[in-house]
């Protein structure tokens, strides 16, 4: 991308400079003082030739700007851009880019004639969504810094942020998952063995809370009087399928309230809302990371109901995960009916457990699947489960620690 | 990047040339101003070397700005209490503007010891302008110019160390404002040269300083010149010139400076018009007789008619004023007046024959006017205001007598007693002979009776004197005895020719005191002092005031220029001579001389030492073989004395340089190379365009890794083809991988991962690697 549509921008001082040189002119050439009349002018053309100057250094930049992947919110990103001097002399300039908040900025001190430099911002995006990546500008006041020559170069790049990571644990999900009764509905058949998979078994270890009954292994705890339970080498891959209701109650306006308090009670429902379809969006990439994570990646496939389904399925990888979930930075609640067709929730191949993920619980999806029988397990804002750490948590925990360090 | 180190010492630099240009100017105006700007300079060196140790507090400050305020407010007001300050010697305001300098330079020491941000900096560069700009309206010669001439350099110098520092955020920014993002500082190189003292950044400053005057010097010349006069600052700036004043004082003190100024333009003539170009260039040329003397102050006072017959105004003449025809050594000389006078100037000796036609005619639109010949001995313009005499152009027919000091005869009024009774105030000689200054009458007698002890003729002439009722030579003696003066002013040791004109005793008469006490001044001095001796003797003495000298034009035969720096002062007497064959007398005379009768000529005598003329004024040789003679004298025409008719004389003077050969043949030459230089543009436009840049930049880079290492596409060959050839050179397919990922990037439109970037990264550093172990093709 090459500059174009320069602006000039003169600066406080290079106003005063002007009045000043103008009034030293003209006092000059009305009082007859040749000296300073010569000063006048001389002052004026330092102006026209940092005005050249500032053109010339601008003029033959280039920038080429590098994609940048999805990020999570609060994910330090990099955003990395060549610029080219095409020109046939060395440029000295500033050059910023800003978005969101963010703004970086890089001073070529200077860049030689046909060189070319990688610049990189290192940014955070706080908020879940699309954000538009500022132009980068070249702003070029060499060699006195009286006049600003601007270009912007342009771009139409963007970064879509996914929402903030929060912690999974995945061996409590499993047995969540298990208590949930999630997979295939009506033909599932009653089995010894779990719809959760499970590895070869590497020991025993003695019951900790939580464990499922099933691993108790009885014969040994009955020697030892206590109860042990196997445990396994390698779980084998726990394919998933996560619909993601994207639930936000019509907000309260203030036109709906009577009296000041009532507003302040309804303004406070429109915000609890909206954190927790935060939430659950969060819970979606969360638990995706965590799967893309594990030992055993599992299949992922993600369901994002809306005015276009968006139905997205592959091994569970890190790359995977940002892209393929790159759609939840669009995300719009809503509180209307969503279509789900039953095809999307079904799995192509072999097992797979069904969550739903949602602000709320019993929500229209989770009520499509039971009319239909199929099983599925939910996870809601109103009955958050135990194996999944809010963000909010996370850095709560992170300000704890570092206070106590 | 330049140091912070280099940073302050360019600005604090600038400061200092500041405060210097000021100190010079105010030197001789305001002498306490020059002794405080060298005190700033102290505090700016101090400050230099503290670099930041030291610091006020803002309530130190505060208290410091509070006490420098209160010291600047009682001593301006003592300058308003004392009556001969400036502020009432000079005419309000601009009396105001030596105190200007002091108060602005207070402010630099002010600032210089608190932690400065950027606002702060800027006000200090605004307040070194300030100061260079004050003292730019009062200082205007040479030396001064150099001086702001390094204040310009050092302050680019210092703006664009100051854009750097600025820019790259290495400054604390003005408080309450956005500082803006950190900026990280990226270079190609990493220069080792980049010194302390940022001297790659001074030299690229005094670039822009000369880019700057090449742009500002074209408005300047063009700019079109105020009417107004010559400001001029200060009583005791005094330049060498005749002026529109009709007197000349002898009191003012002062270093006098040589004006380049043209005062007129002379084209001389022969009758049949071809120019001449071999006219006496020590030619003199009188302006102002002036015939009485009192407390410093020459005045011409009214006089009786000393001429018995002048030359004749031809009213008659329906042809418009002929000249007369003084022979075929005769020329006409042409004055063009430059500057108003009181008193236009004529070649000297003015030559003029009783009953004919006047020499001199003015040259009005209509016709020419002869002058008229009064019978005091000076030729005036006829029917022309006087003001408007130095005006309008003018001639004269000229030819050099063979005795040049001698002006032409002349029959006086009263043929009986031509100087008049002694002590007869009523008397024409008693003009010219009178002064009050009796202690120099005395003194006189005493100079004589010296030379006299060396010279023979002047003792025989003192013995022939009359002594009562005053001491008084005889007319016969007028002449030896007034030159034996005139040389003894003009060779003796005693006395120094300077400019620099002092008084030693203020309240004593400024001749007096030159012939007494100080024997040191300039041709004036010299000229009045020989007067005053001479009348003191009794001899009829006038002091002239005029010009000597002429500089011929280089382009234009038979044009000549008087400057003002060729102003000149002598004296001329009244002596006697026998009557030239063929004179015609009115009245015969009584006196002879030598058996025939006497007539009156005025001689004139220049008392002046020779080698202080010389040193006046820079003559032609003189400007070509020094250096800083050429540069004061373009300093002082072309900048400080660049006026409307310079203005004029460059134009017509650039344009005949046009219209010359030189000229053409340049102007032919830039048109030739203009053409040149767009060809050769859209020549190169083409080549860049066939090697446009894909707008990749990866691709970008590996086709000019190809094209540094000598391996370009063969004819006809396309970019996969190409790559497919290198890779079966190389043993690698990173060629093709690369064309492979250009094509879907290109034409498919597809984004590149980041990750497949990274492998292109790799992939051009394996080709580069590869190509230059197998070398070019």
């Amino acid at each position: 991308m090459t500059g174009s549509g320069a602006k000039i921008r003169f600066t406080r001082a290079a106003t005063v400079w002007t009045a000043v040189a103008l009034m030293i002119t003209v006092v000059g050439w009305y009082k007859t003082i040749n000296l300073l009349v010569l000063a006048g002018y001389f002052l004026l053309a330092l102006l026209a030739v940092n005005l050249r100057l500032a053109w010339r250094a601008s003029a033959r930049l280039s920038v080429s700007r590098r994609p940048v992947p999805p990020a999570f919110a609060g994910e330090l990103v990099a955003l990395t851009a060549e610029i080219r001097n095409d020109a046939s002399h060395p440029i000295t300039t500033l050059v910023t880019t800003a978005s969101a908040g963010n703004r970086t900025a890089w001073m070529f001190a200077p860049l030689a004639a046909t060189d070319q430099r990688t610049i990189t911002a290192r940014w955070t995006f706080e908020k879940r969504g699309r954000h538009p990546l500022g132009s980068i500008v070249v702003d070029s006041s060499y060699p006195l810094g009286l006049v600003h020559v601007v270009r912007s170069l342009g771009s139409d790049a963007a970064v879509q942020v996914l929402p903030t990571l929060g912690q999974v644990n995945m061996e409590q999900f499993r047995r969540w998952l298990v208590r949930q009764n999630a997979g295939e509905g009506e033909t599932r058949r009653p089995s010894r063995r779990p719809a959760v998979g499970t590895g070869e078994v590497r020991g025993l270890r003695p019951y900790r809370p939580g464990d499922t009954p099933r691993e108790i292994h009885w014969k040994t705890s009955a020697r030892r009087n206590q109860l042990w339970v196997r445990e396994y080498d390698r779980t084998e891959p726990l394919d998933l399928i996560l619909i993601v209701d994207p639930y936000l109650p019509d907000p309260y306006a203030v036109s709906d309230v009577v009296n000041p308090k009532e507003w302040e009670t309804k303004r406070h429902e429109n915000r609890e809302a909206e954190r927790r379809l935060e939430w659950a969006l969060s819970l979606v990439v969360s638990l995706g990371f965590a799967a893309a994570e594990s030992d055993a990646p599992p299949q992922l496939t993600l369901v994002l109901p809306g005015n276009e389904l968006q139905v997205v399925s592959g091994r569970a990888g890190v790359a995977f995960v940002r892209q393929a979930f790159a759609g939840l930075a669009d995300v719009v609640g809503t509180a209307d009916q969503l279509r789900l067709p039953l095809d999307a929730v079904r799995p192509k191949a072999g097992n797979a457990a069904r969550v739903i993920l949602s602000p709320r619980s019993g929500g229209t999806i989770a009520a499509l699947l039971r009319g239909q029988g199929i099983s599925y397990a939910e996870a809601s804002a109103e009955r958050p489960p135990n194996w999944f750490t809010p963000p909010e948590f996370l850095m709560r925990k992170h300000d704890l620690a570092e206070r106590k360090g | 990047m330049p140091t912070h180190f280099a940073f302050r010492l360019s600005t604090y630099l600038t400061l200092g040339l500041a405060c210097a240009c000021l100190s010079y100017a105010e030197w001789d105006l305001l002498r306490q101003a020059s002794f405080f700007g060298g005190l700033v300079i102290v505090f700016l060196v101090i400050a230099f070397l503290c670099d930041g140790r030291y610091e006020l507090d803002l309530t130190s400050a505060n208290r410091l700005g509070f006490g420098i305020g209160l010291a600047g407010t009682a001593w301006l007001a003592y300058q308003f209490l004392n009556k001969n300050s400036l502020i009432y010697t000079f005419p309000w305001p601009a009396s105001l503007l030596p105190y200007l300098g002091p108060l602005l330079m207070v402010l630099m020491p002010a600032k210089l010891f608190r932690p400065k941000h950027i606002g702060d900096w800027w006000a200090m560069q605004g307040i070194g302008l300030a100061t260079a700009s004050l003292a730019a309206a009062m200082e205007d010669d040479a030396i001064f110019g150099v001086l702001l001439a390094l204040y310009a350099v050092c302050g680019v110098w210092s703006l664009s160390l100051f854009f750097y520092l600025r820019v790259a955020g290495l400054l604390p920014p003005v408080p309450l404002s956005d500082p803006g993002p950190p900026v990280t500082i990226l270079a190609s190189t990493i220069r080792v040269e980049e010194t302390q003292f940022g001297r790659e950044f001074l030299g690229r400053a005094l670039g822009w300083v000369a880019l700057a005057i090449a742009i500002a010097a074209p408005f300047f010349v063009l700019t079109p010149r105020s009417a107004a006069p010559k400001w001029t600052f200060g009583q005791q700036r005094l330049e060498t010139g005749l002026t529109q004043e009709n007197f000349s004082d002898l009191n003012r003190t002062g270093e006098l400076k040589p004006s380049r100024e043209a005062a007129f333009e002379l084209t001389i003539n022969r009758r049949d018009g071809t120019p001449v170009t071999d006219f006496n260039l020590e030619q003199r040329f009188r302006s102002s007789t002036f015939n009485s003397y009192e407390g410093g102050r020459w005045v011409r006072v009214d006089t009786q008619p000393i001429l018995m017959n002048t030359a004749r105004l031809i009213r008659d003449d329906r042809s418009g004023g002929a000249l007369p025809n003084f022979g075929p050594n005769q020329i006409d000389i042409t004055f063009v007046p430059k500057i108003r006078l009181t008193e236009p100037i004529l070649a000297d000796p003015v030559n003029w024959e009783t009953g004919k036609a006047s020499p001199i005619v003015t040259l009005s639109e209509l016709e020419l006017r002869p002058w008229l010949h009064g019978k005091d001995g000076l030729f005036r313009p006829f029917g022309i205001p006087m003001t408007k005499g130095g005006v309008l152009p003018y001639r004269q027919s000229f030819v050099s007598p063979a005795e040049t000091d001698l002006g032409p005869p002349w029959e006086p009024m009263s043929a009986y007693q031509p100087l008049g009774s002694a002590g007869d105030p009523d008397s024409l000689w008693y003009v010219f002979r009178n002064h009050r200054l009796t202690k120099l009458r005395a003194w006189s007698r005493e100079l004589a009776v010296r030379l006299g002890k060396s010279n023979p003729a002047v003792q025989t002439a003192l013995d022939r004197a009359i002594e009562s009722p005053t001491f008084q030579l005889i007319p016969q003696d007028f002449e030896v005895v007034a030159r034996a003066v005139t040389a003894y002013f003009a060779q003796s040791p005693e006395y120094e020719y300077t400019l620099k004109l002092r008084r030693l005793d203020a309240a004593a008469d400024p001749i007096e005191e030159f012939l007494y006490r100080s024997k040191q001044g300039h041709c004036e001095r010299f000229a009045a002092g020989t007067a005053l001796v001479l009348r003191s003797l009794g001899i009829p003495a006038a002091y002239v005031l005029g010009y000597r000298g002429c500089e011929p034009d280089a382009d234009t035969a038979g044009l000549y220029l008087v400057r003002q720096e060729l102003a000149h002062a002598w004296v001329e007497i009244a002596i006697p001579r026998p009557a030239p064959a063929g004179f015609e007398f009115r009245r015969r005379p009584n006196d002879r001389l030598d058996g025939k009768p006497v007539v009156w000529h005025w001689l004139s005598l220049d008392p002046t030492p020779a080698e202080g003329t010389e040193d006046s004024t820079d003559g032609a040789g003189d400007v070509l073989k020094n250096p800083w003679a050429q540069f004061v004298n373009f300093f002082s025409d072309f900048i400080i004395g660049y006026d409307p008719e310079k203005r004029r004389g460059a134009f017509e003077a650039v344009s005949r340089w046009f219209l010359g050969p030189f000229g053409q043949g340049l102007i032919w030459l830039s048109v030739a190379g203009l053409v040149a230089l767009v060809l050769a543009r859209r020549h190169r436009r083409r080549r860049l365009a066939a090697m446009a840049p894909s707008g990749i930049v990866w691709f970008d880079r590996y086709r000019s890794i190809l094209q540094k290492y000598g391996r370009p596409p063969q004819a006809g060959e396309t970019l996969a083809e190409q790559a497919t050839r290198l890779s079966v050179e190389l043993g690698s397919d990173a060629p093709k991988r690369i064309v492979a990922l250009y094509y879907e990037a290109r034409f498919a439109g597809r984004t590149i991962a980041t990750a497949e970037l990274d492998a292109v990264e790799a992939a051009l550093t394996e080709l580069t690697i590869l190509i230059r172990q197998t070398g070019p093709e």
